[in-house]
C-alpha cells in the first residue's frame, strides 16, 4: 500500500483513499486509544474523532511516517476524551469497591470484555492487572508506556507521534516503568508462573 | 556493592533494554551491569513489565470507523458561532478604538468631551431681582427690626470699616459679595457633563455679613440655588456609555467563544 499516494488521492477530495488508510491503521488506532482510555466505548469514540480529524488536518502532514502522524491524532483525541470525563464523570450503578482484593472477586473483574476461545483465565487476569496498572500512571507517563511496550514502537516514532523531544520520551519510559514494576508487585501471587519474576530469563 | 540508583541509571536501563543505547554507552552500560547487581535486578523487572505488556492481546476494532461524506462535510452550529463571536469581539474592540481615539483627537467627535473643553466658560447668572444687590454684601436676618439701624459689621474683607461703628452705617466692612458668578471650567480634562443646574461656588459662609436688611426684604429667605440657571447644556451621546457598552460586548463576545471552544 503506497501510503503517500493515498494522502495524494484523499488530499485530492478522494474520500475513499482516506477511507483505506483508515481501514489499514483502525486496529492499531483503537488498541492504542483502549490502553490508554481503558474503557471500550471512549476508546470507539476516540477513534472515530481521530481519523475525522486527520481527514480534516491532512494538509498538515507532511511526510514521514503516517502511522505516527495518525497516532499522534489518536493520543490527542484520547486526552480529549480524559478531559471531556474529567469534567462529566459518570457514576457507575453497580457499587465499587476502592479496594483492590475486592475488585480481584467481582463479576467484572472476571469476566473478559470480548470473551474467545483463546481467552484463558490467566491471561485475563494478567490483563486486568496490567490494565489497573497503566490507569494508575499518569496519562502521559501511560501514554509512552501504550507505544513503546505494548505497541513495540521505537523511541523516535514515539517521539514523532507524541510530538516531544526523545529525552522527554527516554525519561517518561523510564519513570512509567518503574511505576510499572511497582504496580505490579502487588499482583505477583495472581500472575501465571510464566510471567512470574523469579522465572524472567534475561533476553 | 550497594549504590542508590538514579533516574539516569533508570534512564539507561531502559534505553538498554531497547537496544536504544550508542554501541560506546552499550559497552560501558555492560561493565557496571556485572557490578552493579541493583543495575541487574532493575532491568530484569523493567524487562518482566514490558514483557507482561507485549502479551497483552490485540483487540480487534469493534467496527469500522471509515468515514462517511455526510460526517466529513457535517458542520456544526458552534463551528459556525465561534468565529462570528470572534468577529464581533474584534470589531467592537475595533470600533471602541474608533470611538476613544476620535473622541480624544477630534473636537466635536460625537459631541464628545472634547467640546466641553473649548467651550467657554460657563456661566451662571442670578436673576434681575438680585441685582439691586450687586454693590452690596449676602445679608442674613434674623428677627425684627428692633429700631436701631445700627448694626456692627463683621466678616468680610476684614476692617475698612471701623470708623463707622456705633454710626447708622449698616455695614461696617469687607468687600461686596457679587450676586453673579463667573466660574472659569477647569483645564481640559475636566468633565463637566451634568446638566443638571450646578452651582459651582457656594457663597462661603466667611463671606456672609450679618447685619439689617431693607424693611422690604426682611423675612425674606435668600436663596441662589433656585434662580441660577446653566447658559449651556451638554447634548448628544455619552461617549463613556458607548465605550463601556463596546468593551463589555467585546469581552463577553470573546468569554462565550473561549467557552464554546473548550467546552463540548
Amino acid at each position: 500500500m503506497d501510503e503517500l499516494a493515498l494522502v495524494k488521492s484523499a488530499l485530492a477530495g478522494e474520500l475513499d483513499a482516506f477511507n483505506r488508510l483508515v481501514l489499514a491503521y483502525q486496529d492499531l488506532a483503537f488498541n492504542v486509544a483502549f490502553r490508554i482510555l481503558g474503557d471500550e466505548d471512549q476508546a470507539s469514540d476516540a477513534t472515530q474523532n481521530a481519523f475525522l480529524s486527520a481527514y480534516k488536518n491532512l494538509r498538515s502532514f507532511r511526510g514521514g511516517s503516517f502511522k505516527a502522524w495518525v497516532l499522534r491524532m489518536v493520543t490527542n483525541s484520547c486526552y480529549d476524551e480524559l478531559r471531556h470525563k474529567q469534567r462529566h464523570p459518570a457514576v457507575s450503578l453497580d457499587p465499587k469497591s476502592d479496594d483492590d482484593s475486592d475488585e480481584m472477586d467481582s463479576n467484572e473483574w472476571l469476566a473478559s470484555d470480548e470473551p474467545s476461545p483463546e481467552t484463558t483465565l490467566e491471561q485475563a487476569e494478567v490483563e486486568h492487572a496490567l490494565q489497573h496498572c497503566l490507569e494508575h500512571l499518569s496519562v502521559e507517563f501511560r501514554t509512552v508506556v501504550v507505544l513503546v511496550d505494548v505497541q513495540g514502537m521505537d523511541y523516535e516514532e514515539v517521539s514523532h507521534s507524541l510530538g516531544k523531544p526523545l529525552g522527554t520520551v527516554k525519561s517518561r519510559l523510564a519513570r512509567a516503568r518503574l511505576h510499572m514494576r511497582d504496580c505490579l508487585h502487588q499482583f505477583q501471587e495472581l500472575l501465571p508462573a510464566e510471567y512470574r519474576l523469579e522465572e524472567e530469563v534475561q533476553e | 556493592m550497594t549504590t542508590k540508583l538514579t533516574l539516569q541509571d533508570y534512564q539507561r536501563i531502559s534505553a538498554y533494554l531497547d537496544n536504544a543505547l550508542s554501541s560506546k554507552d552499550r559497552i560501558e552500560f555492560e561493565k557496571h551491569l556485572k557490578i552493579e547487581p541493583e543495575l541487574k535486578q532493575v532491568l530484569l523487572e523493567f524487562s518482566y513489565s514490558r514483557r507482561l505488556l507485549r502479551s497483552l492481546p490485540v483487540r480487534k476494532a469493534p467496527r469500522n470507523f471509515i468515514l462517511r461524506a455526510s460526517e466529513v462535510h457535517a458542520r456544526s452550529p458552534r463551528f459556525f458561532l465561534v468565529p462570528a463571536l470572534n468577529s464581533i469581539a474584534v470589531a467592537a474592540v475595533l470600533l471602541l478604538a474608533v470611538v476613544f481615539g476620535g473622541s480624544q483627537l477630534i473636537p466635536g467627535f460625537l459631541g464628545s468631551r472634547t467640546m466641553l473643553q473649548s467651550a467657554s466658560p460657563m456661566t451662571v447668572s442670578a436673576p434681575e431681582s438680585n441685582a439691586t444687590a450687586e454693590s452690596s454684601p449676602m445679608i442674613i436676618t434674623w428677627g425684627q427690626n428692633n429700631g436701631s439701624n445700627s448694626a456692627t459689621g463683621k466678616g468680610g474683607m476684614g476692617g475698612g470699616g471701623s470708623e463707622n461703628l456705633g454710626t447708622n452705617t449698616l455695614y461696617g466692612g469687607g468687600a461686596a459679595a457679587p450676586d453673579t458668578v463667573v466660574v472659569s471650567t477647569p483645564e481640559a480634562g475636566v468633565n463637566a457633563l451634568s446638566t443638571a443646574p450646578q452651582i459651582t461656588q457656594s457663597p462661603d459662609s466667611s463671606d456672609m455679613i450679618l447685619g439689617v436688611a431693607p424693611e422690604a426684604d426682611q423675612g425674606k429667605v435668600i436663596s441662589p440655588v433656585e434662580n441660577m440657571q446653566p447658559v449651556e447644556q451638554q447634548t448628544g451621546p455619552n461617549l463613556t456609555m458607548i465605550e463601556i457598552g463596546l468593551g463589555a460586548l467585546a469581552v463577553i463576545c470573546a468569554v462565550v467563544a473561549f467557552l464554546l471552544r473548550k467546552t463540548r
